[in-house]
């Protein structure tokens, strides 16, 4: 689905006389760079918006000093700052589980943008098992709070890590099954297949009873992001930070990334599940995309800058006592809507 | 819980979101109140009680005669040394006056307090120094009209 | 059964002095049982600046300013207390128009206070927009203070005998704009925060504070008040003018969060009302009565009470006639609601804690003194 992009380049490289493999490798390590560049270029602009957003909605500026009247380079400046900040590792902390845990959490958020279907023609792979991979490597980072929890030796870490991993688990279920809807009335894992359907017959969210769907995995990829008002694990008034509170430096940059990477990837994949990928008419596709994806983000730092916060019992109850059959709900009409044709 | 009262709280929970949304929402066109300083100097009202300066009358000479009344108001201690010179009488001005603004609360009872009317509190905002000593202002410095910076 | 065969231990968690929530130096430790507080103890002391020690070394003028900065988000209230047990003290009767302007000015420091405690409250709770908005309007009572005084925090606007001058032309205008503008923003904290489903699930029914607790433990203002016990300095012992405005004592029978939150709310209207009637009914006259230069006393001892925006906070002056007092004592409302902190968290969960502490609106400037 690269529109050829790999298979020319291929051909280019063998055509020198290069091995295949090595070919392939080099097709891989370019594809790589341009996601690992893309994401990161994309958190620089959401830390950005976010900042802009927050401004407007509380009657602020925001940035306007750093890269002229709107502040363009402040997320670069403070990255730069992250940068040079002294690489702490507490006394008593669990040296390597300290310092693999960000990667753990970051490596997973650029992974899942293999399957993101940016344009008609630029897609990394469209894997076979598309929704499937994103749901398990969605799981990995949980591995990595506990293991930033409990290896920074603070009560506090690891109070935040088990909650943040209690969060997680649950609203794993409702995300899950609320792509499961998309998977069945698309009759298909593969991203590709389900965009098809999207493009020739209506964007999902129009068909009922795939609202249902949507809404449920807006709220449960919100809570997945850890964003207000699912963002107790890292409560900056109650817990000073949770399960990455002894992290400096880059590593805190790496988990405050993760974040907003996992953040772009959840909208980007509303966007691809319900609202048509990259189908509309007139303007390019990749702009139709991203255009939708941000508007999604954006509709989510709304809804961060006007809730209060649920307290973590509140948060496991509304889980699994009202998200849960929800999602089941939805899936339940989803199937009898495909088995009666009406989808 | 019965299914109806589930449904109900859900639907006042959405609603109670949504128009808060419709707050933030609002706010966006309002206009921001974010002064843009140092861009732009501080909006500062008249009887705003700032730095201290010491005032001549109108032949140009010294109204403060030394006569103590201001370190005796003062709460804190911050008028450490005044002397006057060796003039006697309704002729005495004063020869060394030190602020120390380090001690100073701001108060005004000095200015309150001065029989003359020889000192005032400006609407100078900044007063920085770079040591304790710096924050000692002579009679020089508290002379001196210029607003705003040292 | 699980339960009792898993071996649990009790878990001592520090919040320490340095933390985002706690109000001022803080030190909470508690010891949580899973996630359920099963005992606080508060530790104070790491802002005291003996306030009370330095009232012995000044003349009575001179500590004025001093007061202003124990509660230092309503510094008026802190001067009306010295004041009022001064002039009790020295028999000064202060004219009219003075009182009224006192109001003005204690009523000013009210919704400043609340406003405050509206912003720390939803922080903490995560509706940060609401902390922005609410220090938005605080801004406009700063510069009404400004306007008059010269100071917008530690304002010193009283003086014994009266005010320390007269209000400028253009404030009068400025806060029936004020007074106008107020009530339409707090509909909308209202629809941000009191409508808000959330956040009555993190308030309602939470920390739950008895009368007759908040009683014992000598409560006032809001916290006694959330409670349904309706006692205020202002309607209990008059003062100032308070006997010639027209204005309710709000009060909630919930002991809980939410309703401690609501007295606050429905204070900050009620004192919308007092200021327009001071306003509109301020008369002329001096504003300050003629006590010499030398304040002395006749040796005595009074006890001054005003209703601060935390309850009651009094001053109780010993005098022998000197130009010195020998004993200021400070009353601080916020060190008796802090007694009854551990009582409002036993039970709770450790995201309880924080939305408890900000509900009862502690200063630590002023217990710490």
């Amino acid at each position: 689905m690269n529109g050829g992009a790999s298979e020319r380049v291929f051909a280019f490289l063998t055509g020198y006389g290069v091995p295949e493999w090595i070919a392939s490798a080099v097709w891989m390590l370019l594809m790589a760079i341009a996601v690992i560049v893309f994401v990161l270029l994309t958190v620089l602009i959401l830390v950005w918006l976010e900042r802009k957003i927050s401004a407007d909605m509380q009657s602020r500026v925001g940035p306007n000093r750093t890269g002229g009247r709107f502040g363009l380079l402040q997320t670069m400046a403070d990255a730069l700052k992250l940068l040079m900040k002294e690489d702490l590792v507490p006394r008593g902390a669990d040296r390597a589980v300290f310092i693999l845990a960000p990667f753990l959490v970051f490596v997973p958020a650029l992974l899942v943008f293999l399957v993101v279907p940016f344009s008609d023609k630029w897609m990394v792979k469209d894997l076979n098992l598309g929704v499937l991979f994103v749901i398990a490597v969605s799981a990995f980072p949980v591995i990595g709070l506990i293991m930033a929890g409990w290896g920074s030796n603070n009560k506090y870490a690891v109070l935040g890590a088990m909650r943040a991993v209690a969060q997680l688990m649950s609203y794993e279920i409702p995300l899950v099954l609320a792509m499961v809807c998309v998977v069945v009335a698309a009759g298909s894992l593969k991203v590709g297949d389900i965009v098809a359907a999207q493009v020739d017959g209506g964007w999902f969210v129009t068909r009922f009873p795939l609202q249902l769907a949507f809404l449920v995995y807006m709220i449960a990829a919100m809570a997945e992001v850890n964003r207000v008002p699912f963002d107790l694990p890292e409560a900056e008034s109650e817990l000073v930070a949770g399960y990455f509170v002894e992290y400096s430096g880059m590593r805190f940059a790496l988990f405050f990334l993760a974040e907003f990477a996992h953040l772009f990837f959840v909208s980007a994949f509303a966007t691809t599940l319900f609202l048509g990928a990259w189908a509309g008419p007139g303007l390019p596709p990749v702009v139709w995309f991203l255009a939708k994806t941000y508007a999604v983000i954006i509709v989510i730092m709304w809804i961060r800058w006007t809730v209060p916060r649920l307290r973590i019992d509140q948060i496991m109850s509304f889980a699994w006592k009202l998200l849960v059959p929800a999602s089941l709900l939805a899936v339940a009409l989803t199937g009898a809507a495909v088995v009666y044709g009406k989808l | 819980m019965p299914k109806r009262n589930w449904l109900a709280d859900i639907v006042l929970t959405a609603w109670s979101i949504v128009k808060g949304l419709s707050v933030t929402l609002w706010n966006v066109g309002r206009p921001r109140v974010t002064e843009n300083y140092p861009a732009r100097p501080a909006r500062i009202y008249p009887r705003y009680r700032g730095r201290l300066r010491q005032l001549r009358d109108e032949e140009g000479r010294l109204k403060c005669t030394a006569c103590l009344a201001c370190q005796k108001a003062c709460p804190t201690l911050a008028l450490p040394t005044i002397e006057g010179d060796d003039k006697k009488g309704r002729e005495k001005r004063a020869k060394t006056y030190v602020w120390d603004s380090g001690r100073c609360l701001f108060c005004g009872y000095c200015v309150e307090a001065c029989p003359f009317g020889a000192i005032e509190m400006t609407q100078a905002y900044r007063v920085v120094g770079e040591s304790r000593e710096e924050l000692h202002f002579g009679l020089e410095q508290l002379l001196d009209p210029a607003e705003g910076a040292r | 059964m699980l339960q009792s065969s898993v071996r649990t231990e009790q878990v001592t968690l520090n919040m320490g002095p340095q933390h985002p929530s706690t109000h001022g130096v803080l030190r909470l430790e508690l010891v949580l049982d899973g996630e359920v507080v099963v005992d606080a103890r508060p530790v104070i002391g790491y802002l005291h600046r003996g306030v009370e020690k330095i009232g012995e070394a000044r003349t009575y003028p001179q500590f004025l300013p001093y007061t202003d900065r124990i509660d230092y988000l309503s510094a008026a209230s802190n001067n009306g207390a010295y004041v009022q047990a001064v002039e009790k003290l020295m028999g000064v009767e202060v004219p009219d128009r003075a009182k009224y302007l006192r109001v003005i000015a204690l009523e000013l420091n009210r919704i400043a206070s609340h406003l405050v405690f509206i912003a720390t409250f939803a922080n903490d709770l995560a509706a940060t927009t609401v902390f922005l908005y609410a220090i938005r309007e605080r801004e406009l009572i700063m510069d009404l203070f400004e306007m008059w005084v010269g100071a917008r925090l530690t304002q010193s606007t009283f003086r014994i005998g009266g005010v320390t001058e007269d209000i400028p032309e253009e404030f009068l205008p400025k806060a029936r704009e004020f007074c106008a503008l107020l009530p339409k923003r707090l509909e909308e904290y209202d629809r941000l925060l009191t409508g808000n489903r959330i956040f009555e699930a993190r308030t309602r029914g939470v920390g739950i504070l008895p009368p007759e607790v908040a009683w014992d433990y000598a409560c006032s203002g809001p916290t006694l008040r959330g409670s349904g016990v309706s006692f205020d300095v202002r309607r209990a012992e008059p003062y100032e003018a308070y006997d010639q405005v027209d204005f309710e004592v709000v009060t909630h029978p919930a002991c809980d969060c939410l309703g401690r939150y609501l007295v606050r709310m429905g204070e900050m209207r009620e004192s919308v009302r007092i200021i327009a009637q001071c306003v509109d009914r301020l008369p002329q006259g001096e504003v300050r009565a003629k006590v010499g230069r030398v304040v002395k006393p006749p040796a005595g001892e009074a006890y001054g009470r005003v209703e601060s925006p935390r309850g009651e906070f009094g001053c109780y002056v010993v005098s022998d006639g000197g130009t010195s007092p020998v004993r200021v004592r400070l009353r601080a409302p916020s060190f008796f609601h802090l007694a009854a902190l551990p009582q409002m968290l036993r039970g709770w969960k450790m995201g309880d804690v924080v939305a408890i502490l900000g509900s009862i609106d502690i200063v630590l400037g002023e217990v710490d003194r």
